[in-house]
């Protein structure tokens, strides 16, 4: 799911001051699962927010509220007023929310409570990692389920690089070589000799640099 | 979500008190989240033999402790409570 | 092998020398002084100099600049390229910028991670990768043309080589990626520096079994070391640097006023073991910021005089 977390409280704060009317919005998907987001901790934001407009001697209604989902269109059917109340709508969603949300109330700024990081699964309860980037061309199936380009500080599609020490990225010790891991599931997978199949340049325009992507289902469209 | 909202009901519910003003120091008020076979049998218990806690530390009794939320230690904060107590 | 280019370096490999290469390090700043005092040091002791691509991340006088400033100056450049800064177009750009002045040797790299140097919020390329890089040299060499499809109009005649590093993880892997680079079209390597010469002549065992040594010019890189401290802070903090317990010993041991000149014995020693090792074709000497031990070393080696050939 996509990860997300909560930017600290005096960035959120700084934002907030102008207005009087403001509505945490939470979104209980994604968000939800890394606990930053979701709607109960759209309610616990609204709180400690209250708190420090009382604190700062501020007069200001701050209310939370949540849905599903913030990234479709039928889970905000019966918020339709409630979304009317604020002055702001500060989202506890990931980006896609709070864009979502701002052109669906194109009236009311919509600020982002949450910095959102990547896509990425639960290794653990509280553990969550990258997993991957979208890059439009998945080469799963030649890296033996381990993606180099979302795990990889480089990205290199033949690493790994000189720098992997004893499994770990020159750049952190606590960050796995992508290239160690591969070239280990492929002795499991006793595959090692694919190693040597030179990967192809890859076409990155299917990605972030070929411009924002857009998929069309034409046997689902209404 | 009941027992959440009994819990958080009970907390918007208590009235926020003003320590009586008698000796002139400040007495802080204190919300103590006990649980009913620990913490709330003791407490009980210390009714049972006449031992005495100060007024200033209403007792609101959950089931267990595991079922404190955030929320609740929030909202009583929220109300002007000066401390949160959580024992199970 | 007879050469593909006009590359001296390679013209030297080819008729059975062994090659000596050293390297430099760019200036902070744009004074090509720099880069020409230290070739001037060292260019009769050396057939060709690498003049490295923004080293561990850090912005310098780029890569090709100096190049060209060698090559202006009758010095032989062998151009570093790191696929961290530059995306495909800027790379083949680049080789054509390099070809222009005709330069004719290049060496395909990673790059540190821009989080070693003065740029850590900046972005990484990596839009194809060294052995990615290698490929498309040879693409552009031998078949004359862009990555695109396009005729290149005067292809660059590049001597292609890359970095070997037997010491680094995962080391089953070591003599696979050699394989692999071979097969993208390496024609050179330059190793990283060795001290553990029997970690590193299993490796070139490794190496001969599958008879890589003759697919390859191998030059064993080499780095004198200045001091114990040097031999103990490579030991622990370098990645991918194997320093054994008995080099550090002998430094340790040696009165610190001499440790230097043991230093550069030790890189002496290690080039007459491997003279001998079969299927090092040369020495690639990084004496960063100590260029001007690169003579002694080569003279003491039995390297000196270079081999003339003809241009």
């Amino acid at each position: 799911m996509i990860v997300g977390e909560q930017k600290p409280l005096e960035e959120i704060w700084s934002m907030l001051k102008p207005f009087k009317r403001i509505l945490v919005f939470g979104c209980n998907t994604c968000v939800a699962v890394c606990h930053t987001g979701g709607n109960k901790e759209a309610e616990i934001l609204a709180s400690l927010l209250r708190m420090k407009a009382r604190q700062e001697g501020l007069e200001m209604e701050i209310k939370d509220s949540g849905i599903e989902r913030q990234c479709e269109h039928e889970f905000y059917d019966l918020m339709q007023e409630t979304l009317k109340w604020p002055e702001l709508i500060l989202s506890t969603a990931c980006g896609v929310g709070v864009q979502f949300t701002a052109e669906k109330f194109p009236d009311t700024p919509v600020y982002p409570a949450l910095n959102t990081t990547f896509m990425g699964a639960v290794d653990a309860p509280g553990v969550f990692s990258e997993r991957c980037q979208g890059c439009g061309q998945c080469i799963l199936d030649r890296t033996a389920g381990i993606c180099p380009v979302s795990r990889c500080a480089k990205r290199l599609l033949n690493g790994p690089c000189g720098g992997s020490t004893q499994g770990k990225c020159e750049i952190n010790q606590d960050t796995d070589c992508a290239w160690q891991l591969i070239v280990d599931r492929l002795k499991s997978l006793n595959n090692l000799d694919a190693y040597e199949t030179l990967m192809p340049i890859k076409d990155w325009s299917k990605e972030r640099s070929g411009g924002p992507r857009k998929l069309i289902r034409e046997d689902l469209q209404t | 979500m009941s027992a959440q909202e009994t819990a958080a009901e009970q907390v918007q519910e208590a009235s926020v008190e003003h320590s009586p003003v008698t000796t002139g120091s400040w007495e802080p008020n204190i919300i103590a989240f006990a649980c009913h076979y620990c913490a709330f049998a003791a407490a009980d218990l210390a009714g049972v033999m006449r031992l005495s806690y100060p007024p200033n530390v209403k007792i609101i009794r959950l089931p267990c402790t595991g079922r404190l939320d955030h929320i609740y230690v929030l909202r009583a904060l929220e109300r002007g409570i000066d401390g949160v107590f959580v024992a199970g | 092998m007879s050469p593909n280019t006009p590359s001296k370096l390679e013209k030297i490999l080819s008729q059975g020398h062994i090659a000596v290469t050293s390297e430099c390090g760019p200036p902070r700043g744009s004074d090509p002084q720099a880069v020409l005092q230290k070739a001037e040091l060292i260019k009769d002791h050396v057939d060709a100099i690498n003049l490295t691509d923004n080293q561990t991340a850090m912005t310098r006088l780029c890569s090709l600049a100096s190049c060209a400033h060698l090559k202006l100056n009758g010095y032989e450049p062998v151009l570093q390229m790191v696929t961290r800064d530059r995306n495909r177009i800027g790379l083949q750009s680049d080789l054509l910028g390099a070809a222009s002045f005709d330069i004719h040797n290049v060496l395909c790299l990673s790059g540190d991670h821009q989080s070693f140097g003065d740029c850590s919020g900046g972005q990484n390329v990596h839009d194809i990768d060294s052995m990615q890089l290698i490929q498309t040299v040879r693409h552009m060499r031998d078949e004359g043309k862009f990555l695109g499809g396009d005729e290149i109009k005067r292809p660059p005649q590049m001597f292609v080589g890359a970095a070997v590093n037997p010491f680094a993880d995962p080391f089953e892997i070591r003599v696979p990626r050699l394989a692999k680079k071979i097969a993208a079209g390496v024609e050179f390597v330059q190793t990283q520096c060795i001290y553990n010469l029997d970690k590193f002549e299993q490796w070139m065992q490794e190496v001969r079994k599958r008879g890589l040594h003759e697919k390859v010019y191998i030059l064993a890189g080499l780095t004198p070391m200045k001091s114990a401290g040097m031999a103990k802070f490579m030991k622990k903090n370098v990645p991918g640097m194997d320093v054994p317990d008995e080099i550090v010993k002998r430094l340790s041991d040696t009165a610190k006023e001499k440790q230097a000149e043991e230093g550069l014995n030790i890189c002496v020693e290690a080039i007459q073991r491997l003279k001998e090792c079969e299927g090092i074709k040369g020495f690639h000497i990084m004496a960063i910021e100590w260029e001007k031990k690169v003579p002694e070393i080569v003279e003491k080696a039995g390297l000196y005089p270079r081999p003339q050939v003809q241009e």
